[in-house]
């Protein structure tokens, strides 16, 4: 295979997704040019437009939809999905043919992830996809594209030879992360590395400020980056350090997955503005309430602009068909109106030792995707980060500065909002005790960054130290003498700890297991956000409060059938960042992966 | 590839030189056949005729002069005339060949330019690649592509309405019968139509000023102005630069590109009618 030609960012978003690019070239070259690659894609039936953001939605079309024997894009070679801008908006039209936040169902445990679901509740004669396929569908949809534009004379520039880094939310476990890198695979992209794009989006303020960030983050600095997109939300802590008189930049801290962001935002404007006008005797379809939803997010962003000139705004829904005046209802929204439901109700006021309330257990639960029942962000924010406090100190762990990113955070009234609450919680200095560091853009930050990492990983720029964002964990049997009506006690051996680095491994010398031949073999896995200093190899009872279960480990040994091997387990975070467990035969070095189950977990 | 370039552009100098060999060929054996002429025709006949008639006497004397100089100009006014000939036709295969070929000289160019990776290097295979972009009209005979072309130009001529209908509802605005209403009702509709629009418009076209100065500023009209961009009313006696007052700021868009049209689209259809299935 010849040399990459360019290095690739792709920001697979939950709502939207943006691919960036430079060419690589000699390191003497001081600044590269990083550019938006701009996605051909349907934006409404037979036009097909560039657009910097693809939304990431899949629409499966009918026999209906397109004209007979038409392919859907000329260059696709999956003519039966309809991907981007004209996928979301006729897929809000039929919703039962509308794959959405195929990113969020990825790291779903309550479902089998490589099995046809989406779209999630559609009648049986519509073609389904499992999570792993409408994903690894969106990349395909990137990968023609690219290839349609920049490849389509020379081989060399096709996207499956160049190299791609492909960001995931910092909250994704080592689960998730091994079934994107199967959704790359699966649309043919092997060269692939993992990001997080909370680093993503700080790679890219250091790529876009030149060398002035050394100036703008000083040693012993607590970086918060808050990454709030249309749907999911994510947060990590970075540490400024210094060592021989250079900065260092370590991630030591990552947030859980929490389902809530920008458009929980325009629905709940869009129920309140529809209540308001059912007391006025107004009833809304799902067509009205759909537009009414199009116009409370413009009023959102209107309204939190932060123009003092716009105190309200008027929201109309426009009759359908040709009765547009006639048929038209309007609301009228104050800036009132948006500061208590968007900035109090998501953003509210609260004290350092918040915790996210917790929904009330019902028995019947919907599967669907697990949307967080305590929408307020900013309880989330004082629980990550008094998650991570250490015992000793107190205040002077809250961070000093912070990296907004996403679509949420431009407005500035959301943003100085979360500046003020976090003032007041470092003994009520107030805002001033904050910095913001000044994102350049909060929608296409991401990719950029993506391909800076790139860049930084070939030498032309700083690296943020990572590794793993969780301890893992698997479960064994405690040798104790087994007691009737008592399970016998599971004990946690921590096979991998927090901030593991890419490209390293380790074996469990110490921890021998004896395994049949030919019988499966499971072990519980386990992760934990906040046991940062297990070290690999260490046991310990009482885990059942700390730790979270999150799959089984399976695999078979192959040999004579029922005979015994001896293995110990060996680790790797490979270097693309995905974790590896292997059973190692202590006699003949021979080697059985330890598959992630991916069914349904309890 | 790029050897195959290569040879094309080492045949279209032998060509040119090969011309300018005929053209020296030509010249030379004008020049003799000129000679040969007059040494066969019996210029003393002439003289001697010209003194039986004084009409033909002052005939020939207008005649021979311009006979000479023919003989003294000859040479260079044909070789010249050769040689440009030789050059327009060079130019103008050069042009064709580039035309033509235009694909074939683009991978070698940027092969080269991969490997020493040079400076001035702005990756250019998405614009130049960009430029022959999705057309997918594919069609047999020439006679269905132009039928093809015809409906995508109609299509494309369409396609700012029905932009501007499907996220603004111009259309069903403007079909309104306004006295229907009160103003109030239709002023918060304009203002939702408005808003739609507008994004719409920015969106795809970023409409902005062509001069960006305040309207009723006092602006010089350069003398070499484009006259497409700038119209000029009022006394407009003398010649540029002129000095006016700015009096419209003009509209041009700073995104001008086109989208690809998928065919099998009814040219005639700028919103389709809509039925629920219920």
């Amino acid at each position: 295979m010849s040399d990459p030609v360019y290095i690739i960012g792709i920001d697979l978003g939950t709502t939207n997704s943006v691919v960036a690019y430079t060419r690589i070239r000699s390191i003497e070259n001081e600044n590269p040019e990083i550019k938006i690659f701009e996605i051909p894609q349907f934006t409404s039936a037979g036009v097909i437009q560039k657009c910097l953001m693809t939304p990431s939605f899949i629409y499966i079309p009918s026999d209906q939809d397109l004209p007979s024997g038409a392919p859907s894009i000329p260059w696709s070679s999956d003519n039966n999905l309809i991907v981007g801008e004209y996928g979301r908006d006729r897929g809000a039209e039929i919703p039962q043919r509308l794959i959405s936040s195929a990113k969020s169902w990825l790291c779903h445990t309550m479902i089998d992830r490589n099995k046809p679901i989406l779209p999630w509740g559609s009648p049986e004669n519509i073609i389904k996809m499992s999570p792993v396929e409408a994903s690894a569908g969106i990349l395909k949809f990137i990968r023609d594209a690219w290839n349609h534009i920049m490849a389509s004379r020379d081989d060399r520039f096709k996207i499956e030879r160049q190299e791609i880094y492909l960001t995931v939310p910092a909250s994704f476990d080592a689960i998730a992360r091994d079934l994107t890198v199967k959704a790359a695979e699966h649309a043919g992209l092997f060269n692939i590395t993992l990001l997080e794009e909370p680093q993503a989006a700080f790679y890219s303020w250091i790529e876009n400020s030149g060398d002035q960030w050394r100036k703008d983050v000083h040693k012993g600095d607590l970086i918060l980056i808050c990454d709030i997109g249309g749907g999911t939300s994510d947060f990590s802590l970075i540490q400024v350090g210094e060592d021989q008189g250079e900065l260092v930049l370590e991630r030591i801290a990552v947030g859980d997955h929490l389902l809530v962001g920008g458009d929980n935002m325009d629905l709940s404007t869009a129920y309140f503005a529809a209540r308001r006008m059912a007391e006025t005797g107004i009833r809304l379809d799902t067509w009205q309430m759909r537009k009414l939803v199009h116009g409370c997010r413009n009023a959102k962003e209107n309204l939190l602009s932060g123009d003092a000139s716009s105190t309200q705004y008027s929201v109309s829904v426009l009759g359908r068909g040709g009765s547009l005046i006639g048929g038209s209802v309007k609301t009228v929204l104050s800036r009132d109106d948006i500061q208590n439901l968007i900035v109090d109700g998501f953003f509210p006021m609260c004290e350092f030792s918040a915790k996210p309330q917790q929904s009330n257990k019902i028995g019947l639960k919907e599967t669907g995707l697990s949307y967080e029942a305590d929408p307020s962000i900013t309880r989330h924010i004082a629980d990550f980060l008094y998650r991570n406090k250490p015992d000793n100190r107190n205040t002077d762990f809250l961070p000093s500065a912070v990296l907004f990113n996403g679509g949420v955070m431009k407005s500035p009234a959301i943003r100085q909002r979360i500046k003020d609450l976090i003032g007041q919680w470092k003994s009520g200095e107030g805002s001033q005790s904050i910095r913001e560091i000044a994102s350049n853009d909060f929608d296409l930050a991401v990719a950029r960054g993506a391909v800076y990492y790139g860049l930084a990983r070939r030498g032309a720029g700083i690296r943020i130290r990572g590794g793993l964002g969780r301890s893992y964990y698997i479960g064994i049997a405690a040798s104790m003498p087994a007691v009737p009506g008592i399970p016998q006690p599971v004990k946690a051996l921590c096979v991998a700890p927090f901030g593991m680095e890419e490209g390293t491994g380790d074996i469990l010398k110490q921890q021998e297991f004896i395994l049949v031949v030919g019988e499966p073999v499971c072990f519980d896995f386990f992760c934990s956000m906040v046991r940062h200093d297990d070290a690999i190899g260490q046991t310990f009872d009482d885990w059942q409060s700390q730790l979270e279960e999150i799959t089984t480990l399976k695999t078979t040994l192959d040999g004579p059938p029922g005979s015994i091997i001896r293995v110990s387990i060996e680790i790797k975070v490979t270097e693309i960042g995905t974790l590896e467990l292997w059973c190692v035969s202590v006699d003949d070095n021979r080697k059985w992966k330890l598959e992630f189950n991916v069914r349904e977990q309890g | 590839m790029n050897h195959a370039s290569s040879f094309t552009l080492k045949c279209l100098y032998r060509i040119a030189i090969i011309m300018m060999l005929i053209a020296l060929f030509f010249t030379v054996s004008g020049i003799w056949i000129w000679r040969l002429i007059f040494s066969f025709l019996p210029l003393e006949i002439l003289q001697g005729a010209s003194s039986h008639s004084s009409e033909l006497a002052t005939g020939l004397a207008a005649v021979m002069p311009i006979l000479n100089m023919l003989e003294y100009c000859f040479i260079p006014s044909v070789f010249f005339i050769l040689i440009c000939g030789a050059l327009i036709l060079c130019l103008m295969m050069r042009r064709l060949f580039i035309r033509s070929t235009a694909h074939l000289e683009l991978n070698p160019r940027l092969q080269t330019k991969g490997m020493k990776a040079s400076k001035t290097d702005k990756v250019k295979p998405l614009k130049e690649s960009l430029k022959d972009l999705p057309l997918p009209s594919e069609s047999e005979s020439p006679g269905a592509e132009k039928k093809d072309d015809l409906e995508f130009t109609q299509r494309l001529y369409l396609h700012v309405l029905s932009v501007l209908q499907r996220d603004g509802r111009l259309l069903d605005f403007l079909s309104e019968n306004l006295n229907n209403y009160e103003d109030h009702q239709i002023g918060s509709a304009v203002r939702n139509i408005h808003e739609n629009c507008k994004k719409a418009l920015n969106k795809y076209l970023k409409p902005s000023a062509v001069i960006d100065k305040n309207e009723g500023e006092e602006v010089i009209v350069p003398r070499n102005f484009d006259i497409s961009s700038i119209k000029l009313t009022g006394k407009v006696v003398n010649e540029p630069p002129f000095q006016g007052v700015l009096r419209h700021k003009g509209w041009q868009v700073a995104r001008l590109e086109l989208p690809t049209l998928t065919p099998g689209q009814n040219p005639r259809i700028i919103a389709p009618a809509e039925v629920e299935i219920l």
